[in-house]
């Protein structure tokens, strides 16, 4: 048996255990992945601090809601929940951490906006999966490539939804917007390899290497980047964006190097011996 | 020539240096204008002020010019203005052209939705309504925004508190001015003196209602007669008591057409605790004639010699049916109609009686909301935009930078390449940002993920040029065609990325807006400008392996 396909055993238990997990998640929780108070309505406290302060022991006072820290150098922590109110949020922030009031940043969303919010992301997501079939099938017009891009996009996401939910990530509006630039970020390497399997001449085996080349060099200077970014941004937005970009460029490579490479592989050397 | 593309971009870089002017310039920002400024309409929030009687702004102290009339050169020409410091804001000119979001401002951004169902018309009202209260106060912008049957109005107000932002949509705006009219009884039979003598009504008392016209009206029950609302407020056997509206400003109609808000029209004094406050509107004829037919039969309250005579009855004013404040109606005005009014009202401090004052002026000059509404959401979001943001954000970028430069060195061993890389990289983000003050767009956190995030791919695409070229010696195929394949990819993966990112900006809400907006921007500068550039470039740099 070639070595490439003993790898391949590689993307599969991946895909499969987080199918697994995320299957678990939808039959315990209802959802693929928890959504945040964004999406279902509820309040967000957002408090600067001066000194660093016991997550754990503000989380255990505050049942019901979510406690955050900015990574990094700690400033700030992030409480959310739908069901306390300001009030409540405070009095136990304020037993545990010192702060100056007028700096904190409070956001209410009700349910009827966050379903909204919700409804709106279902169709953004739907909408981009057609506009990117859409394009991958303008760009090689033929099935199986085609199919094997899409099978390792999806790939991609199902398994950056399971480390996401491994890390405790809820779904919150810049967490879906990483999300669908996501796909657009790993297409780059799908369609270098593609191209080179599909439409160079030469050998196929040195194709496929230089384009890994290329393709694992533009990658680990991306999560180098988004790494980067995430621990010196101070932001949330900032670093939820890059963690789920940074998740979804780590399954790529696998899922393009090792999934879609192994396809591709296979599919032009059947093709090649059937000539 | 010999690079004419690199000379495009040196032009382009040029050109958009200029256009986001990343130097310290000596001018004001116009912030905030009080409704009862001078300067109200003349000047808008965002306005520039470039020299105060003809000197830089740095050298005027600007508290030393209040009560002085003061000569403005702005980018709405030359003003001239007698200068109160309290009713405008300004603030030094930011050190570039970008405009940055609220997120990153500070303010207040709230999503609001009609209660019921509305139509288009009465959405687009509603928000108008909105922007006449804000808009030449303070920054703002408000969009309409539907889903499905739902239709949501967003508000961003830079600067703006929480209380200011639910007094603005809480309050409907039906303001009217009410005199209650005394009918005495005598034997059970009375006149409502008002209009002409010939169109005095009688009114006639029969079992706890009165009887006008032969119809009977309860207490609380309305009728209407010259045009005039009343409502019956008492009835006891002696007398009934009525109020007549003589102004009304809802949505049906606006009987103020006209709000004074310069000094010669308004006051404020201290009257014993409380300051009063007030200043003079225009009203049509008809509510002229209204007021005039009320108040032509009042008696005058006695008074010593000396003093300003008064009609016996006040005029009360309501907002949303709430009583603001009563005044006393100079007895002259009973001789013939006038669409001159006073609005007045009273308040506890100085602060609040100029706020009470500014708000009631720009609720009758923006007229009432034709429907209630409802927040479903408010964010009080504290400005970032300090120092320490952007070198944070600074900071991450430059590590970023030397983070990748460090891999790219490993991998191509050429300086000259890796700074073409970098170069090229600054250059894209120089033309974003440009773009972005071009089609006036703010600067959210979402657009600065977007920037970042394009600045990635455009590396990613660097590479894979760099490296169609390099592969040059070991394959047989020609320079333009490995080119042709590595555009292949980067059209391929801009078609893509787009496509992810037009359903965020049809759709988008608040922030995925600004990263759809930004990031679509990018990858059309990278295709179209400084892909092809890098590939001309690169060449020149990499001229051994073809």
């Amino acid at each position: 048996m070639e070595w490439y396909k003993k790898i391949i055993f590689l993307p599969i238990a991946l895909l499969i255990i987080s199918t697994g997990i995320i299957t678990n998640n939808l039959l315990t929780t209802g959802e693929v992945l928890r959504r945040g108070v964004e999406l279902t309505g509820g309040i967000t406290v957002t408090i600067p601090l001066k000194q660093r302060v016991n997550i754990t022991e503000i989380s255990s006072r505050l049942p019901g809601a979510v406690v955050r820290e900015i990574a990094g150098n700690q400033r700030a922590i992030i409480i959310q929940s739908s069901s306390l109110n300001e009030t409540q949020i405070l009095s136990v922030a304020k037993r545990f951490a010192e702060f100056n009031e007028s700096e904190i940043e409070i956001g209410r969303i009700e349910p009827v906006l966050g379903r909204v919010f919700w409804e709106q992301s279902k169709i953004a997501l739907l909408c981009t999966s057609v506009l990117i079939v859409c394009v991958i099938f303008f760009l090689f017009r033929s099935p199986l490539p085609c199919a094997a891009i899409l099978l390792a996009l999806a790939s991609n996401f199902v398994d950056t939804l399971a480390a996401l939910s491994l890390m405790n990530v809820e779904l919150s509006i810049p967490v879906i917007g990483a999300l669908l630039m996501m796909f657009g970020y790993s297409i780059d390497t799908n369609i270098l390899l593609t191209t080179s399997v599909m439409k160079k001449r030469g050998n196929l085996e040195v194709n496929v290497k230089n384009a890994r080349k290329t393709g694992l060099t533009v990658s680990v200077t991306s999560v180098i980047s988004l790494i980067t970014i995430y621990f010196l941004s101070q932001n949330y937005t900032i670093q939820v964006m890059s963690l789920v970009l940074c998740t979804g460029l780590l399954a790529d490579i696998v899922n393009t190097w090792v999934q879609n490479a192994c396809i591709l592989r296979w599919f032009s050397e059947r093709k090649g011996g059937s000539k | 020539m010999k690079h004419p593309r690199a000379w495009v971009l040196a032009a382009m870089l040029v050109a958009s240096l200029i256009v986001i002017s990343p130097w310290p310039r000596d001018e004001l920002v116009v912030k905030y204008v009080d409704s009862s400024s001078e300067l109200h309409n003349k000047l808008l929030p965002n306005d520039v002020v470039y020299r105060i009687n003809g000197k830089p702004p740095s050298q005027v102290d600007l508290r030393t010019l209040n009560g002085k009339y003061v000569t403005l050169s702005t980018n709405r020409g030359e003003i001239k203005t007698l200068f109160n410091s309290t009713l405008v804001k300004f603030e030094k000119r930011k050190f570039t052209n970008l405009r940055f979001g609220l997120d990153l401002e500070g303010g207040i951004y709230a999503v609001v939705e009609p209660q019921g169902n509305v139509s288009d018309e009465v959405l687009e009202d509603v928000k108008a309504t909105l922007e006449k209260r804000v808009s030449s106060v303070r920054e703002s912008s408000f969009q309409i925004s539907k889903f499905g049957n739902q239709s949501f109005i967003q508000i961003q107000i830079a600067g703006g508190t929480e209380e200011e932002l639910m007094k603005l949509i809480n309050t409907t705006g039906i303001f009217e001015g009410k005199i209650p009219l005394t009918v005495k009884f005598e034997e059970n039979k009375g006149m409502l003196k008002v209009g002409p003598k010939e169109k005095w009504l009688e009114v006639e008392l029969k079992n706890n209602s009165i009887v006008i016209n032969d119809t009977a009206y309860r207490i609380h029950q309305n009728f209407s007669y010259l045009g005039i609302n009343f409502e019956i407020v008492n009835i006891s056997s002696d007398a009934a008591r009525l109020l007549a509206t003589v102004y009304r400003n809802d949505n049906r109609g606006k009987d103020i057409v006209k709000v004074y808000i310069d000094p010669q029209h308004s006051f404020l004094q201290r009257e014993g605790d409380f300051y009063t406050w007030g200043f003079r509107v225009e009203v049509t004829e008809e509510a002229a004639q209204r007021f005039y037919n009320v108040v032509r039969n009042l008696g005058i309250r006695p008074a010593r010699l000396g003093e300003e005579l008064y009609l016996e009855e006040k005029l009360f004013l309501y907002l949303d049916g709430k009583e603001m404040s009563n005044l006393s109606i100079s007895a002259g005005l009973k001789e013939k109609p006038t669409t001159i009014a006073s609005v007045t009202g009273s308040s506890r401090t100085r602060e609040e009686a100029i706020e009470e004052r500014r708000f009631l002026q720009n609720i009758l000059r923006s007229g009432s909301l034709p429907v209630k509404l409802n927040v479903l959401s408010v964010y009080k979001i504290t400005p970032k935009l300090g120092i320490e943001f952007f070198e944070n954000l600074l900071l991450a970028g430059i590590v970023a930078l030397i983070a990748i430069s460090s891999v790219l060195l490993l991998r191509y061993r050429s300086v000259k390449v890796v700074s073409l890389i970098i170069f090229t990289t600054l250059s894209e983000i120089i033309i974003i940002l440009a773009c972005s003050v071009l089609i006036g767009w703010t600067l959210d956190l979402g657009s600065l993920v977007g920037i970042f995030v394009v600045v990635l791919t455009g590396i990613e695409q660097q590479v894979m040029i760099t490296d169609e070229i390099r592969a040059g010696k070991e394959q047989h195929i020609s320079l333009r065609e490995r080119l042709n394949r590595a555009f292949f990819v980067i059209f391929g993966s801009a078609g893509t990325t787009i496509g992810a990112m037009l359903p965020l900006m049809v759709l988008g809400f608040g922030m995925l807006r600004g990263f759809a907006i930004t990031t679509i921007l990018g990858i059309l500068v990278g295709v179209f400008i400084t892909r092809p550039v890098y590939s001309e470039l690169v060449k020149t740099v990499l001229e051994k392996y073809y």
